[in-house]
């Protein structure tokens, strides 16, 4: 399985998936920054807010999460279906969908205009984190691509 | 179908690849429309910048249909014109060129 992520000029790889769940009745497009910094997939507030996640009922994860604001507990969003592009034939320019059938994601608190920060209105992404890219076994940059193989 | 998994101690995460039903059609269908409007904001991010800065915008068809300087704004606006959010891509458009710490 081949999955390529576009390059940005400060070399982040960016991916567009389509991301669906229970709390959903059609499938919704996520825009996901590749991150092996980051252990657990991780839909950030400005995507709970668009995706119009309802947190509520959701479970605090049982282990909370270093980031760079400190340390926060994020909710997990279970049985998620993240369907993201795969090159195949014809020298990888075809182009299908692989769904990983995920048993939870993280999910931060959604964005509220009250508590607003600079960090979070300069995202407009989610976060794949290690227990996705963990996958993939082989890694290779080119000038404008991040080409995952596994 | 062919199916691989892989699990950590959280969280499993099964493949599978896509088939010919109905519902994977129509999936794969939806994800190139949206891709068209995903890559055409990555191509025109610049102008886009300076038409709508530090906004976000909401892509169909290669335009923008709507702007707003909040999240909860810019649904709010889809909402009430009777479309449905799902059927756009949401960028926010920063001005300031940023480096990531997440």
């Amino acid at each position: 399985m081949q999955i390529v992520a576009s390059l940005d000029s400060n070399y982040h790889a960016h991916l567009l998936g389509l991301i669906n769940c229970s709390q959903f009745n059609r499938a919704k497009s996520i825009h996901l920054i590749i991150d092996t910094g980051c252990s657990n997939t991780t839909l950030l507030s400005d995507d709970v807010t668009r995706l119009a996640i309802n947190c509520s009922g959701l479970k605090f994860a049982p282990i909370p999460c270093l980031t760079a604001n400190g340390t926060i507990t994020p909710y997990i969003l279970p049985q998620v279906d993240l369907s993201l592009p795969r090159r195949y034939r014809w020298f990888n320019r075809k182009t299908s969908l692989v769904t990983l059938q995920m048993t939870n994601v993280h999910c931060m608190p959604p964005t509220h205009p009250q508590f607003l920060t600079q960090q979070q209105m300069l995202q407009s992404c989610s976060l794949l984190g290690m227990d996705v890219l963990r996958l993939f076994r082989k890694w290779r940059f080119t000038k404008r691509e991040l080409i995952l193989q596994t | 179908m062919s199916a691989d998994t892989m699990s950590t101690d959280a969280v499993h995460v099964e493949i599978k690849k896509q088939t010919n039903s109905p519902f994977d059609k129509e999936l794969l269908k939806s994800y190139r429309r949206l891709r068209e409007d995903y890559l055409w904001i990555f191509s025109n991010a610049g102008k886009l910048r300076t038409t709508y800065p530090d906004n976000y915008i909401a892509v169909e068809n290669k335009s923008v249909k709507f702007s707003s300087e909040s999240m909860e704004l810019m649904l709010t606006k889809i909402k009430e014109s009777g479309e449905q959010v799902e059927d756009f891509i949401i960028e926010y458009m920063s001005t300031r060129r940023v480096n990531f710490l997440f």
